[in-house]
C-alpha cells in the first residue's frame, strides 16, 4: 500500500523538468578591486507564465591585500518584453556591450544608490538596461 | 652495507643514496617519492612543505623576467633531517641551493650543495652534489615520461640504477562529474555562457587598452566637456568615467557616448570622443582574448571531460642496479602494482618488486610506494 514495487524507482516513472534556472556570472575588473555578480534567476509564477530576476551586487576593496565589501545588493524584476533577452544572456552568457553595461554604468548607479546619492529606481533601471 | 643497500634497494635509485635525500630532488610542494631502503622497513615519509615565494627574497634579489625565486623548508623522518632551501625557478630550468641540518647524533650542520635541474614537458634531467663533513657526493638522473613508460637512470655514490615503469590503461575509474550532471544539456550551456561571458570582460579589458581608446581617455581628463547644456546624467557619468580606467572606464564612456546631447553642445569635442570610440580596434582585441581564454577553455574541458576523479591503473616495472665497485654486480628485478591518481594531480603507486638473482640470506623482493604530485594538466 503505498509502497513501490521492489526493484522499481519511483523516479523512473516521472519525467524530469527544470522548473527554475538560476544563472550567475562574477565580472571582475582586471585591478583585482571591483568585482560584479550578476545572478539571473527564472522562477515559475503560474503554469504558463516565468518571471525573470536580476540579483546585481557590486563588491569592491581598496587593495588586493583586503577582503571585498558589498557596496550594493539590487535585486530587479524584468518586465515581459525583456524575457527574450534574458533567455539569451542565460543560455549564451553576456555580450561585450552587457559585459560592459554591467562593470560600468549599473555598477556605478549601484555604487551611487548604496551612497545615497541615487533614487533606487534608477539603479535599478541601469540593472535593467544590461540585458537591453 | 652496500650489500645491505643494494639487497634492499632495488628500487632506490643512486639519488636516495645521498645523505639528505628530501633536499636532493623534487619540487616544492611535493610529497616525496617514498621507497623501503630495505624490505622490513616499513616506507618512511618524506614530507616537504614550501613556504611559497618570499617578497622580501624577491626584492632583493630581482629574478630575470620569466623567473621565480622561492624558498622552502624541508622535514623528513627519513635521514633526520631537517632543511631549509633556496629556489631559482626560471622557466623549465631549476637552480636550487639546499642547505640540511642532520638532527642525529649530533646537531651537524656540514650538509649542503647544490641542485640544478631541467623539466621539459617529457624529461627531466637532474644533477645534485653535496658536501658532508668529510665526503663529496654527486649524483645525476635522467628522467623521460611518456603516455604509458616512464624510464629513469640514475648514477651517483658508486651506484647506477636504471628503471622502466609501464603504465598499463585505466581499469576503474570514478567521474569528477556525476552523471546526472554530465547528461543535462544545460550544463554544458551554462559552462559555454560563463567563459563567453569571462571572455566578454577580457575583450573590454583589451578594447580599453587600445590607443585609441587611449587617446580618448586623455581626452576625457584634458577637460573641455563642462557645458552647461549637457543633461545632468551626462555630468555625472563623465565625472565616473575620468576617475576610472580599463573596462569600467571603457563601459562608463559607451554609455556617456550613448546619452543624446543638445547638437550644439560641444560637438566638436564630443564627435572628436565618437571617432576615437569608433576606431577602437575591436577585431584586435578579440583575438587576444580568445587567445587568452583558449587555455581557460581547454583547462575547463580538461578539467570537466578528461579528468577523473579517482583512477587505478596497473603497473609493471623492470630495473637493475649496477655498482660500480669490483664485481661489478647486476642485480636485476620485476615487479608490478596499481597506480592510483586523484585528479590526476596525486599519483601513489605501490607494489611489489621481484628479485631475479638474489644472494643467500637476502629476502627475495621489496615493496614498494611512490608517492608524487603532478600537473593535472600538462
Amino acid at each position: 500500500m503505498g509502497l513501490t514495487p521492489r526493484g522499481k524507482s519511483p523516479s523512473k516513472n516521472t519525467a524530469a523538468a527544470i522548473v527554475g534556472l538560476r544563472v550567475r556570472f562574477e565580472l571582475g575588473a582586471r585591478n583585482g578591486l571591483r568585482r560584479v555578480v550578476f545572478a539571473m534567476e527564472r522562477n515559475k509564477k503560474t503554469s504558463t507564465t516565468v518571471e525573470w530576476v536580476i540579483e546585481f551586487q557590486l563588491w569592491e576593496r581598496r587593495s588586493r591585500a583586503t577582503a571585498f565589501e558589498q557596496i550594493a545588493n539590487l535585486r530587479v524584476e524584468l518586465d515581459m518584453a525583456q524575457h527574450t533577452q534574458a533567455e539569451a544572456v542565460a543560455a549564451r552568457g553576456l555580450s561585450d556591450e552587457q559585459a560592459a553595461r554591467a562593470i560600468g554604468p549599473a555598477a556605478d548607479d549601484a555604487q551611487a544608490y548604496g551612497l545615497g546619492e541615487l533614487e533606487p529606481d534608477e539603479a535599478r533601471a541601469s540593472v535593467r538596461d544590461i540585458v537591453r | 652495507m652496500k650489500c645491505a643497500l643494494l639487497a634492499g634497494g632495488m628500487l632506490a635509485t643512486a639519488l636516495t643514496a645521498a645523505a639528505c635525500p628530501a633536499l636532493s630532488d623534487g619540487r616544492a610542494w611535493r610529497v616525496r617519492s617514498v621507497r623501503p631502503r630495505n624490505a622490513v622497513t616499513l616506507p618512511l615519509v618524506g614530507l616537504e612543505v614550501g613556504a611559497g615565494e618570499i617578497e622580501a627574497a624577491r626584492r632583493a634579489f630581482d629574478p630575470p623576467p620569466g623567473g621565480r625565486f622561492s624558498f622552502s623548508v624541508t622535514i623528513t623522518y627519513l635521514e633526520r633531517c631537517a632543511g631549509a632551501e633556496a629556489d631559482l625557478v626560471f622557466r623549465a630550468f631549476r637552480f636550487r641551493v639546499p642547505y640540511a641540518l642532520r638532527l642525529t647524533p649530533v646537531l651537524d650542520w656540514a650538509r649542503s650543495g647544490v641542485d640544478v635541474a631541467h623539466d621539459w614537458p617529457r624529461v627531466s634531467v637532474n644533477y645534485s652534489a653535496s658536501l658532508a663533513t668529510r665526503s663529496f657526493r654527486q649524483s645525476g638522473a635522467f628522467s623521460i615520461r611518456g603516455d604509458g613508460v616512464e624510464t629513469r637512470l640514475a648514477a651517483g655514490a658508486g651506484l647506477v640504477s636504471a628503471r622502466v615503469l609501464a603504465v598499463m590503461p585505466v581499469i576503474w575509474q570514478r567521474p569528477l562529474l556525476p552523471a546526472e550532471l554530465r547528461s543535462l544539456p544545460e550544463f554544458e550551456t551554462q559552462i559555454d555562457a560563463a567563459i563567453a561571458s569571462a571572455e566578454s570582460m577580457l575583450r573590454i579589458e583589451h578594447c580599453a587598452r587600445d590607443p585609441a581608446f587611449q587617446r580618448l581617455s586623455r581626452s576625457l581628463v584634458s577637460g573641455g566637456l563642462e557645458d552647461a547644456c549637457f543633461p545632468p546624467s551626462f555630468s555625472r557619468r563623465l565625472q565616473s568615467a575620468r576617475g576610472q580606467t580599463g573596462a569600467r572606464q571603457y563601459g562608463l564612456v559607451e554609455a556617456l557616448l550613448a546619452i543624446a546631447v543638445p547638437l550644439d553642445c560641444s560637438a566638436k569635442l564630443l564627435g572628436a570622443l565618437r571617432d576615437d570610440f569608433a576606431r577602437v580596434n575591436r577585431q584586435s582585441a578579440a583575438r587576444l582574448a580568445a587567445a587568452e581564454m583558449g587555455q581557460a577553455r581547454t583547462l575547463v574541458d580538461r578539467l570537466l571531460h578528461h579528468t577523473p576523479l579517482l583512477a587505478v591503473r596497473p603497473v609493471a616495472l623492470v630495473e637493475a642496479v649496477v655498482a660500480s665497485t669490483p664485481g661489478r654486480t647486476a642485480l636485476p628485478g620485476v615487479g608490478g602494482g596499481l597506480r592510483f591518481s586523484l585528479l590526476n594531480w596525486i599519483e601513489a603507486t605501490a607494489g611489489y618488486s621481484w628479485r631475479i638473482r638474489h644472494r643467500p640470506g637476502e629476502p627475495p623482493g621489496s615493496p614498494f610506494v611512490e608517492v608524487r604530485f603532478r600537473d593535472p594538466f600538462e
